[in-house]
């Protein structure tokens, strides 16, 4: 969101969508639930850096960075899952995944049910309420609130 | 099976003109895809606003050395080209090119009322707009637009990168970013997404915004597959420089030798952005920038692919000719390009270098609009409708010279058209003729 195209900003409607932005979108749940790497690099800002980077040293450094050394660290990211956790408490097994998608969606007709059950994990009711939630939120459908 | 009589006449009638056909005419079947040996394009785009005076240097101007007294090169320091034009002593491989005949500089492009905010000017030259006018789409994805209405890979234009640039975002189809092909791929080939995408019936609504999702999801997917699998196919196993812009090349070159239908690749470096001791960042980035060249255009000429890729740079401006107090320069306006490829017909100065004389607020003045030269890469390089894709009836100016006919024409008809252009050259409003 802090790239936008041009000066114009983000238009409305589908313009902000292309193959990379939504491929991101998608994944950002995950990642953040596993702690990845984020190997993304944002183009540069030069009306903000003017050529230099932060600590002002010049952006580009004196020997070359082989880019499989480029490292962009890891996200540090905390979920508070025993709050989200609690939410559901009081609701029966059966009826936990249509609570999860009930909270996460704001369009019910997707038959998203059949891949996402796939790859819950089914080992304990908190397991499964977690994996539900991250697989939910890394589907087209949940793009749309 | 029924079959219907219209359908059988149709089915029928297809069947047997394909069969009749003969070989080479099938050849033209495919017209939207990209026979190998076919045109292509490369963009590099210095980002931060490339010191044009400082990469391509008026060695015999008393006023280049005046303004510059501590950032001036010195003669004996540069890459001669001719008695009065250098090249920065960093490119060494682009003076190579030069004395080949593989290498057209342009000097002096630019537009109207230039702007001097990196993003804005940056935007300007990616949407092809006026300065006063606020595009969303850029020029190459307009031209894809045109080449992919309705195709299920919008893979005829790449961006060699994590994130899309505006000049590759059309209005209906935007280019795929990839940075590596086998990154994208396993990202894409996550089993999940797969489901999903299974699961996706499709008996939703076309106006659903969620089934644009699903689509471009579905481009991204069949894309990212086809793209990994084309950059197998005939890897490049020349050495490259080990450096983001050496890797980027790499891919391409791959790309290029494959059956892939790509025609524009897109490819950024910098930043040179050179408020702050502009010597030692240029010539790093001169270096990444030429040993990369030096790599690709090896490659290309020993794969017998060097005319048929046109490689050019831009820089969304040059800075202006004084020099500031921490030796370095600030924006300027007008720039110079390079263009690179073996099918050049004009080759090395294309016109004459900017005139110091002539300053407007200290600035270069412009004498080449850049959609001029889009227009001409669009028309005799991709044989694609420039009109169509820049919004308005461009003229084709002389650069149209230097650039091949597309070997296709019949003989008759690259006569028709080189009297067209011959019409134009003398009725066109640059006052740099006097070349042709």
């Amino acid at each position: 969101m802090l790239y936008p195209p041009n000066v114009a900003g983000w238009a409305g409607g589908r313009a902000w969508i292309d193959s990379s932005t939504l491929m991101m979108r998608l994944r950002i749940p995950q990642m953040f639930n596993d702690k990845d790497e984020l190997n993304v690099a944002p183009k540069q800002d030069d009306d903000m850096m003017m050529g230099r980077k932060t600590d002002g040293t010049a952006a580009v450094p004196e020997k070359p960075v082989s880019p499989q050394k480029k490292r962009y660290g890891a996200i540090d990211a905390k979920i508070d899952w025993q709050q989200y956790v609690g939410k559901y408490q009081k609701i029966k097994k059966e009826e936990l995944f249509t609570g999860i998608k009930k909270n996460l969606f704001q369009i019910d007709k997707s038959k998203v049910q059949e891949a996402v059950a796939k790859s819950i994990d089914q080992s304990s009711r908190e397991a499964y309420i977690k994996s539900a939630t991250v697989q939910l939120m890394s589907t087209p459908e949940y793009q749309m609130c | 099976m029924l079959i219907k009589r219209k359908e059988f006449l149709q089915i029928g009638s297809l069947a047997t003109a394909s069969m009749m056909m003969p070989k080479f005419l099938k050849a033209f079947e495919s017209q939207a895809l990209v026979p190998p040996g076919n045109k292509v394009v490369v963009v590099l785009q210095l980002s931060g606003g490339n010191d044009g005076l400082n990469t391509v240097i008026p060695v015999r101007n008393d006023i280049y050395y005046k303004l510059r007294p501590s950032l001036g090169i010195k003669m004996d320091k540069t890459a001669k080209l001719t008695d009065e034009v250098s090249l920065h002593p960093s490119l060494t491989a682009l003076k190579g090119l030069y004395d080949e005949g593989n290498l057209a500089i342009l000097n002096n492009v630019g537009y109207p009322n230039p702007d001097r905010s990196h993003f804005r000017s940056m935007d300007i030259w990616h949407s092809g707009s006026k300065s006063d006018e606020y595009w969303n789409t850029g020029w190459i994805g307009r031209y894809l637009d045109a080449q992919c209405s309705g195709c299920d890979k919008p893979t005829q234009a790449l961006e060699v990168d994590d994130v899309l640039s505006l000049a590759l975002k059309g209005e209906q189809a935007n280019a795929i970013a990839v940075k590596d092909p086998k990154r994208l791929y396993g990202t894409s080939n996550e089993k999940f997404f797969k489901e999903v995408m299974k699961n996706h019936s499709a008996d939703h609504h076309d106006e659903e915004p969620v089934e644009y999702l699903y689509k471009t999801m579905a481009q991204t997917l069949s894309s990212a597959d086809y793209i990994f699998k084309q950059s197998r196919l005939h890897p490049t196993g020349a050495a490259y420089p080990n450096t983001e812009l050496g890797n980027g090349f790499k891919t391409i070159a791959s790309l290029i030798y494959s059956e892939i239908n790509t025609k524009v690749y897109y490819i950024s470096l910098g930043s040179f952005d050179t408020h702050v001791g502009q010597d030692a960042q240029q010539t790093r980035l001169f270096t990444q920038m030429n040993d990369a060249i030096k790599a690709f255009t090896d490659d290309l000429k020993k794969n017998g692919s060097m005319n048929d890729v046109l490689l050019f740079t831009f820089s969304e401006f040059g800075r202006r000719v004084a020099q500031n107090a921490s030796n370095g320069t600030d924006h300027g306006t007008a720039n110079n390009m390079f263009l690179i490829s073996g099918g050049l017909k004009q080759k090395g100065m294309l016109n004459a270098l900017p005139k110091l004389t002539d300053l407007k607020d200290g600035d270069l003045t412009y004498n080449v609009d850049f959609k001029d030269v889009y227009a001409t890469v669009l028309k005799n390089w991709l044989n694609a409708d420039a009109d169509k894709v820049l919004g308005e009836v461009i003229t084709c100016w002389p650069l149209c010279n230097i650039i091949y006919f597309l070997e296709k024409y019949p003989a008759d008809r690259r006569k028709f058209l080189a009297q067209i252009f011959a019409e134009n050259i003398s009725a066109n409003i640059c006052g740099v003729l006097h070349w042709r």
